[in-house]
């Protein structure tokens, strides 16, 4: 891994941090939620860009399609990490006065936008299904290197075709993907406890809080549906090139195809909820006075 | 309806004394039951702005006074004989007009206006 690789996959996230910390400390001057959105979308526009610099020296450092596979999991980890740092780190304090807390204990699932967290879990699930699948089919290549290939025979003809996501892709994308689902998991914990009193009364602090669970959310199913697109086109068409076929391989194949244009309208989806503000809270009478 | 707690920074009481006295008198009128679950530590001290320390106090105290049990894994729960019985409901509700009646006389209200002004407060 080449250092730059290593400065970016490092000091992208220290960066992002440094600028919603900054966004904190600057938007410490009442409640205003609109304010809030700004720095929200600017740590998000970075987090971007450092992800496809990210993905992009990914593709760069490692060899035989492997890079190209793994970048848009790289992405989707920055723009997790961007959306999640965002929303839990940039909030404007809270006013003075009494302070009121309610007596229902908080938990994530009750957050959950339900019809997103079941796409998102849906599409996980045939991520992973898809890549226990190619794990376990794939075979050596011609250099012997593990899980690169899918190989079959039918009586004396042998036929074979890569790049296939055995092991050699998909060990290292089941461990970034984990590591997204950590992030994700971390930033909707930090939203949901998140302190009460960010937004004008306890009704708004709710929608903002939905806000931005639905957010991470998004943004974790957006990395994971990008992923799926790439491993679902390279192990179909690998299934469907080959010669000499298993039983299993065809339909298996048509499958695979067919789940990437839905995969797209999904990504698409999860993008649209991960960059729309959705519920922006208004403005106090009092800040709207300032 | 949600139930909610409320500090106040300016009251001289401190913060974990008038959580405490909150708590203690909605599992008192019964607005809390036996086996209800209190918020994490963590959440109502993040949301009522105090250290998680006051919030703790403040479930210490209840815990010894018998009205909530704490379970490790299990949170905090009101305790099984938390709640208190129909007299605990009537003292509670004693003490409330006790302090209304005192205060109302002490600013010169005669009875009768205060019993006439509970009565327009209650068919409200």
């Amino acid at each position: 891994m080449s250092l730059l690789l290593l400065l970016v996959l490092v000091g992208g996230p220290l960066l992002l941090t440094v600028m919603a910390l900054t966004g904190h400390s600057l938007s410490r001057r009442g409640v205003d939620t609109r304010e809030e959105w700004k720095w929200v979308r600017v740590i998000l526009v970075a987090a971007l860009i450092l992800g496809v610099g990210a993905a992009w020296l990914v593709t760069k450092s490692f060899d035989l399609g492997r890079g190209t596979m793994l970048a848009p999991a790289v992405l989707g980890l920055f723009v997790v990490a961007g959306v999640g740092l965002g929303e839990t780190v940039v909030r404007p304090l809270r006013p003075e006065g009494p302070r009121t807390a309610s007596l229902t204990a908080r938990r994530v699932s009750d957050y959950l936008p339900r019809t997103l967290a079941t796409a998102v879990a849906g599409i996980t699930t045939l991520h992973l299904a898809t890549l226990v699948l190619t794990t376990t089919t794939a075979s050596s290549d011609d250099m012997r290197r593990a899980g690169r290939q899918i190989a079959a025979r039918c009586g004396n003809m042998g036929s074979g075709a890569g790049p296939y996501p055995g092991s050699f892709y998909s060990v290292p994308l089941i461990f970034l993907l984990l590591v997204v689902g950590l992030v994700a998991a971390a930033a909707l914990t930090a939203v949901v406890r998140r302190p009460r009193g960010f937004a004008p009364d306890d009704v708004s602090d709710d929608v903002l809080r939905h806000a931005s669970t639905t957010r991470v959310l998004a943004a974790a199913g957006a990395a994971v549906a990008a992923s799926h697109v790439g491993i679902a086109f390279f192990a179909g068409t690998a299934l469907l090139r080959m010669d000499c076929q298993s039983a299993w391989m065809d339909p298996v194949g048509w499958v695979l195809l067919a789940s990437i244009p839905a995969t797209l309208l999904l990504l698409g989806w999860f993008l649209g909820r991960t960059l729309a503000p959705g519920a922006i809270v208004a403005r106090t009478p009092a800040a709207q006075s300032l | 309806m949600s139930l909610v707690l409320t500090v106040d920074p300016d009251d001289p009481t401190p913060p974990y004394e008038q959580l405490r006295r909150q708590l203690a008198d909605l599992i008192t009128a019964g607005q809390l039951g036996p086996g209800d679950r209190l918020p994490p530590l963590r959440q109502l001290a993040g949301d009522l702005g105090v250290a998680i320390g006051t919030v703790a106090r403040t479930y210490r105290e209840l815990e010894q006074g018998g009205l909530l049990t704490s379970r490790r894994g299990g949170g905090t729960r009101v305790a099984a004989g938390g709640r208190a019985p129909a007299a605990g409901r009537r003292r509670l509700l004693g003490e409330m007009t006790q302090d209304f009646v005192g205060r109302a006389r002490s600013l010169g209200f005669t009875d009768d206006e205060i019993v006439a002004a509970l009565g327009r407060r209650l068919t409200l």
